[in-house]
C-alpha cells in the first residue's frame, strides 16, 4: 500500500500505477491518499503553490472519486478476443469517465483492464478533520492515530463520526460500504512482557470496540519487529484475535471487504 | 571453413533488447498460443526468456489515451496494458542482469517525480533501469491530464531535452559520500528548487533511450541520448540513418561508440527457407484481419468504407485528405501519394484490399532458418547499418522462445553476441560509461 499524494500527480497516472500494481501483485494493492501542503513539495514541481490542507483535501477527494472511476472505466468481461469478428474487447463494456474536477479534467478510459480486486483497496489517514470528509466517502480503510492508551476514547470518536458521515452520504457501512478503522499505534518494545502487554492492549479495544483493527508504527524495526512477530502476533493468534493463515489472496479478502460491483456495468436485463 | 574463421578482430559486439508485445496489429492475438497482455506471468516469462538469452535489456512502451477510430475505441487489436515502471519495479525482484527500460512521456509528467521514480527502478535493479524518453503534443492525450492538451510540435523537443537535463541535475545533486545537496533549476519550461530525496542511482544516470526520427528528435539523440530506437529496419535505410546519426555526436563532444543505435524488428523462423516464408504469409494473414484491412484502408482514405467488401477492390473514390479518423497511432503522411500506389499495385497485381494492405504493410524484418536470420543481422552490425537490436516479438509471452533457443546460440558461435553478462548494470551490457557527476570534484 503506497502512499501518493494527489497534489502535485497527474490522477491520469496515479490510477494506472495503483492499477499496475494491482495486476503485478495478484491483487494485494491498496492505496494511502495524502496530499502534500509544505511549500518546500510544491517547489520541487514549480507548477503552484501549496495548497491549504482543505484546498488540498478537496483536490484529494475528486482525485480518489476518478482513480476510482478510471478503474471502474473498464467492465470485467470487456476482453473478448472473438476471432469470428475480429473483435479483441466489446468496446462497449469500455466507458469514458469525462471527469471533471476542481481544476483538472480527465476522459477515459483508462489504459489497463480492470485490477483483479475491482479497485484496489483506498485508504486515508482521518486522525484530523481536513481528510475526514474524503475518508467518510471513499476509504474503505481509515488510520486514526492515537498515541497513547488513553486515546482509545478519541479514536473511537473518529470512527463513530466516520461512519455518520459515511451514512449520511448513502454509504452502506453495514454491508458493501464498509469502512474498516485502523487504529495507528506507535510501538516500542523492549522485552517478552512488552509484546504480550500489546496484545492485552490490543484485545482490549477490539473487545470495546475502539476500532476494527490495529496498524503498528514501530519506533526502532530492528528492534520492535522480531518482538511484534514473535512476540504479540502468536499472544493474538492463541486468543482467536488473528488469523493463523491467510485464507484470501487479495488485500480485499484479508480486510473482508467485498469485490465490489462496477458502477458502469449495464445492469443484467431479466426480462 | 568455419564461420569462426570468418570474424574479423574489429568486429563490434551486438546488443539486443526485447520489446514486450504492443497493441497495434503486430501482435497477433487470435493465435492459440496466445497468452494475457496483462497478466505478470507474461511479463515475467518474457524477461527470463530474454535474460535466458543474455540480452541487454526488456522494453516496455507506454499508452496515455486509448486509441479511438471513428470516434469509437479500436477494437481490432490488443487493447489495455499496465504502466511500466510498476511492472519493471516487479520484474526487477525476478531478474538479476537483465536491463529494465520504461517508455515515459516528458510531456505529461514532471521532471521531480520522474526522476525519483527512474532512480528508484535503478536502485530496486543494483543498475539496471532506462528511460525512453517520449514526447506527445496532441490534445488528444492531453485530454486525460490535467497539464492538458495542446504542445507547440516544435516545443516538444525543448521541454523533453530540458527535462532530461533537470533530471540529471537532480541524479547528480547528491554528494559521493551520500549526502543530498540544495538543487536549483530555473529554465524555460521547469523551475524546481530543493533537495533530491533519492541518493545518487547506482548507473549514475538510467540509461537515456530516444525514439524520435525526426531532425529535432535525430538531434536530441545525438545530444542526450545513450540508445536510439530506430524505425530502420532494412539494411540501407539502416546505414543512411546510422551514418546520419552518428555523425552528429561529434558536435556534442562525443565518440560515435557512445551512442547504441537499435532498429525495433520483427522475425520469423522456420526449419527451411520455405518454410519460414509460409510462416511469415500466415502470420501476415492474422495480422491483417479483413476487419483490420478495411480499418487501415479508412484511415489512408479518411473516410468510412465499412460498406465495402475487404476482398474485394480498392475503392474508386478519392481520400479525403484533410479527415482524419483515427486517433492515437501514427499517421499516414500525404495519403493522397499512398492512395494512388496501393491502387496501381492493387491493378498491377490484381490484388484486393485485404491483400493490398498485407502486401503494403509491416513485413517481418528478418525470415528464415535460424542460420539465415543469424547471418542476416550480423551482416547488419558489420556493415553499420545498426549497433543491435530491439526484437518485437508476434506473440505474447511465447514469441522470443524460439529466437533465445535457436538464433542466439549461432550469433555467439559467429562471436558477434556475448557468452556471458561481464558486469552487473545496463551500462556495462551496453559498453556505456557511468556519468561524472557535473560540477563534483570527487
Amino acid at each position: 500500500m503506497p502512499t501518493v499524494t494527489t497534489t502535485h500527480t497527474e490522477p491520469f497516472h496515479v490510477s494506472s500505477a495503483l492499477s499496475t500494481l494491482d495486476w503485478v501483485s495478484r491483487g494485494r494493492a491498496g492505496w494511502n491518499v495524502a496530499v502534500s501542503t509544505g511549500e518546500a513539495e510544491a517547489r520541487h514541481f514549480g507548477r503552484r503553490p501549496a495548497p491549504t490542507a482543505s484546498a488540498a483535501w478537496r483536490e484529494a477527494e475528486a482525485v480518489a472519486d476518478v482513480v476510482a472511476r478510471l478503474w471502474d472505466s473498464w467492465e470485467d468481461d470487456a476482453e473478448i478476443r472473438d476471432a469470428a469478428t475480429g473483435r479483441f474487447i466489446d468496446r462497449d463494456k469500455l466507458h469514458h469517465v469525462d471527469f471533471q474536477g476542481p481544476g483538472f479534467s480527465v476522459r477515459g478510459p483508462s489504459i489497463v483492464p480492470r485490477p483483479p480486486q475491482g479497485r484496489p483497496v483506498i485508504a486515508v489517514e482521518a486522525t484530523a478533520e481536513p481528510s475526514r470528509e474524503t475518508a467518510a466517502r471513499h476509504a474503505d480503510v481509515v488510520f486514526v492515530r492515537a498515541e497513547h492508551a488513553g486515546d482509545a476514547r478519541k479514536v473511537r470518536a473518529v470512527r463513530d463520526d466516520l461512519r455518520r458521515r459515511a451514512r449520511d452520504h448513502g454509504r452502506d457501512v453495514a454491508g458493501a460500504g464498509r469502512i474498516v478503522v485502523l487504529a495507528s499505534l506507535p510501538v516500542a518494545l523492549y522485552a517478552a512482557a512488552d509484546a504480550v502487554a500489546l496484545a492485552d492492549l490490543v484485545g482490549d479495544w477490539y473487545a470495546d470496540g475502539v476500532a476494527d483493527g490495529f496498524h503498528f508504527r514501530p519506533r526502532d524495526l530492528d528492534r520492535d519487529l522480531a518482538l511484534l512477530v514473535d512476540g504479540t502476533v502468536p499472544v493474538l493468534q492463541h486468543r482467536g484475535l488473528l488469523r493463523a493463515f491467510y485464507p484470501g489472496g487479495t488485500l480485499r479478502e484479508h480486510l473482508c471487504l467485498p469485490r465490489p460491483a462496477n458502477r458502469y456495468a449495464r445492469v443484467k436485463e431479466t426480462a | 571453413m568455419t564461420l569462426r574463421q570468418r570474424r574479423r578482430p574489429n568486429r563490434r559486439p551486438m546488443h539486443l533488447a526485447a520489446h514486450f508485445p504492443g497493441v497495434n496489429n503486430t501482435t497477433v492475438w487470435d493465435d492459440p498460443r496466445s497468452g494475457s497482455q496483462i497478466d505478470f506471468a507474461s511479463f515475467t516469462h518474457l524477461a527470463r526468456v530474454a535474460e535466458r538469452g543474455l540480452f541487454d535489456f526488456f522494453f516496455l512502451a507506454e499508452g496515455l489515451r486509448l486509441r479511438e477510430h471513428k470516434g469509437r475505441v479500436h477494437d481490432l487489436d490488443v487493447v489495455g496494458r499496465p504502466e511500466s515502471l510498476t511492472v519493471l519495479a516487479a520484474l526487477a525482484a525476478v531478474t538479476e542482469r537483465l536491463g529494465l527500460a520504461a517508455t515515459v512521456s516528458a510531456t505529461f509528467n514532471e521532471p521531480y517525480e520522474l526522476a525519483r521514480r527512474l532512480a528508484s527502478l535503478d536502485h530496486l535493479s543494483g543498475g539496471r533501469a532506462a528511460w525512453n524518453v517520449v514526447t506527445s503534443s496532441d490534445a488528444f492525450t492531453g485530454e486525460n491530464f490535467r497539464r492538458g492538451g495542446y504542445l507547440e510540435h516544435a516545443e516538444r523537443y525543448t521541454r523533453a531535452a530540458e527535462f532530461v537535463a533537470t533530471a540529471r541535475e537532480l541524479w547528480d545533486s547528491w554528494t559521493p559520500e551520500g549526502t543530498p545537496r540544495p538543487f536549483a533549476h530555473h529554465g524555460r519550461h521547469f523551475s524546481v528548487s530543493g533537495e533530491f530525496d533519492v541518493p545518487r542511482p547506482p548507473q549514475g544516470h538510467p540509461v537515456v533511450i530516444q525514439a524520435g526520427d525526426s531532425g529535432e528528435g535525430r538531434e536530441f539523440a545525438a545530444a542526450a541520448a545513450d540508445v536510439v530506437f530506430s524505425r530502420h529496419g532494412t539494411l540501407e535505410e539502416g546505414r543512411a540513418f546510422y551514418a546520419d546519426v552518428k555523425r552528429r555526436l561529434a558536435a556534442y563532444g562525443r565518440a560515435p561508440t557512445d551512442l547504441k543505435i537499435m532498429p525495433g524488428v520483427t522475425h520469423v523462423l522456420g526449419d527451411t527457407a520455405a518454410e519460414a516464408q509460409e510462416r511469415a504469409a500466415g502470420i501476415r494473414r492474422r495480422q491483417v484481419s479483413p476487419q483490420t484491412a478495411l480499418l487501415i484502408l479508412e484511415q489512408v482514405w479518411g473516410r468510412d468504407l465499412s460498406s465495402y467488401d475487404p476482398d474485394g477492390p480498392l475503392p474508386r473514390i478519392d481520400p479525403d485528405p484533410g479527415a482524419e479518423v483515427s486517433h492515437g497511432r501514427v499517421r499516414h503522411h500525404d495519403r493522397l501519394a499512398v492512395a494512388a500506389r496501393w491502387r496501381a499495385l492493387s491493378e498491377a497485381k490484381g490484388l484486393s484490399i485485404r491483400q493490398t494492405v498485407i502486401e503494403t504493410t509491416g513485413r517481418q524484418s528478418f525470415v528464415g532458418t535460424p542460420r539465415q536470420v543469424a547471418d542476416e543481422m550480423a551482416r547488419f552490425v558489420a556493415e553499420e547499418a545498426t549497433d543491435g537490436f530491439i526484437l518485437v516479438p508476434q506473440l505474447t509471452p511465447g514469441g522470443l522462445d524460439e529466437f533465445v533457443d535457436r538464433v542466439v546460440p549461432l550469433l555467439q558461435e559467429r562471436g558477434v553476441f556475448r557468452t556471458e553478462y561481464t558486469g552487473p548494470t545496463l551500462r556495462d551490457h551496453l559498453g556505456l560509461a557511468r556519468p561524472v557527476a557535473k560540477g563534483r570534484t570527487a
